[in-house]
């Protein structure tokens, strides 16, 4: 009997996908370059877990901006 | 090794007269966001305990059972690792009914000569073409996000075959076959999938 799996789980992120392989994030960010995609890009529907990490990003820009 | 949701164990051979299917196969599951993995880059006298290990990590195994001929190398031998996997996962699935298996062939009707063992079993006929192999993924699998056509997966495949010998290159290696730029190959895949699945 052939059988047809539903595919039911939410997509990995790049990284998260490079380090299910095993490679070191350094050499997936260079590898991921060779076909012009960006590691930290991301990806329709992937998997998010960097909000703190984006806050932190834009406060810190805030912050310059309120130095210039 | 830690169990993921999206790995997918792949049975295949491994030899150079199996690139185009081998990236074929890396493509189509990286398209529908699966990981695959394999036992490529596991050696040793606790070989098999590891090619164990790594079935129970994956949650889906695809089995290309394709290759039934003689090799060129004397003594002149069938291949038997890929039906030997199969049938460990096969007793690992019975007891973990989670673990679901497919079986990969070439021609129609063959296996029920090779492995009769597998009557009542239907394998996917991919043909020994790139795009059968694509087609045939699809048939078993249905993406959790949008389903990805064939052409787009040609174009991921294009792409992912134009970059290899640079993969190669950078890995000092001289055959597709290894742990390293077999990895590297999912990686750059994966990153593929996002450029041409779902753009217009």
């Amino acid at each position: 009997m052939r059988r047809r799996v539903k595919l039911d789980f939410k997509p990995l992120s790049l990284d998260e996908t490079a380090q299910t392989l095993g490679v070191p994030r350094t050499r997936a960010r260079k590898i991921l370059a060779m076909v012009g995609v960006d590691l930290d890009a991301r990806n329709p529907g992937a998997r998010r877990g960097k909000r703190k990490a984006r806050r932190a990003q834009t406060s810190s820009r805030r912050t310059k901006t309120s130095v210039r | 090794m830690p169990k993921t949701e999206e790995s997918v164990f792949l049975n295949i051979p491994y030899d150079p007269q199996f690139t185009r299917l081998y990236l074929a196969y890396i493509t189509a599951l990286s398209a529908l966001s699966l990981v695959p993995r394999a036992t490529l880059g596991i050696t040793g006298n606790r070989r098999l305990d590891r090619i164990a290990s790594l079935i129970e990590s994956c949650t889906y195994s695809i089995h290309d059972l394709s290759r039934v001929q003689l090799d060129r190398n004397r003594p002149r031998t069938p291949r038997f690792n890929m039906p030997f996997e199969l049938g460990m996962v096969v007793v690992w699935s019975q007891a973990n009914p989670r673990h679901k298996w497919f079986v990969f062939e070439t021609v129609r009707r063959r296996l029920n000569k090779s492995l009769s063992d597998l009557d009542g079993t239907d394998p996917f006929i991919h043909d020994g073409t790139i795009r059968g192999v694509m087609r045939e993924v699809c048939n078993a699998f249905v993406s959790p996000a949008r389903q990805p056509r064939v052409p787009e997966m040609m174009r991921m495949y294009r792409e992912l075959r134009r970059t290899s010998p640079r993969i190669l290159r950078d890995a000092g290696a001289h055959s597709m076959f290894t742990a390293r730029v077999f990895s590297d190959l999912c990686v750059v895949a994966a990153g593929l999938r996002g450029k041409y699945v779902g753009a217009k």
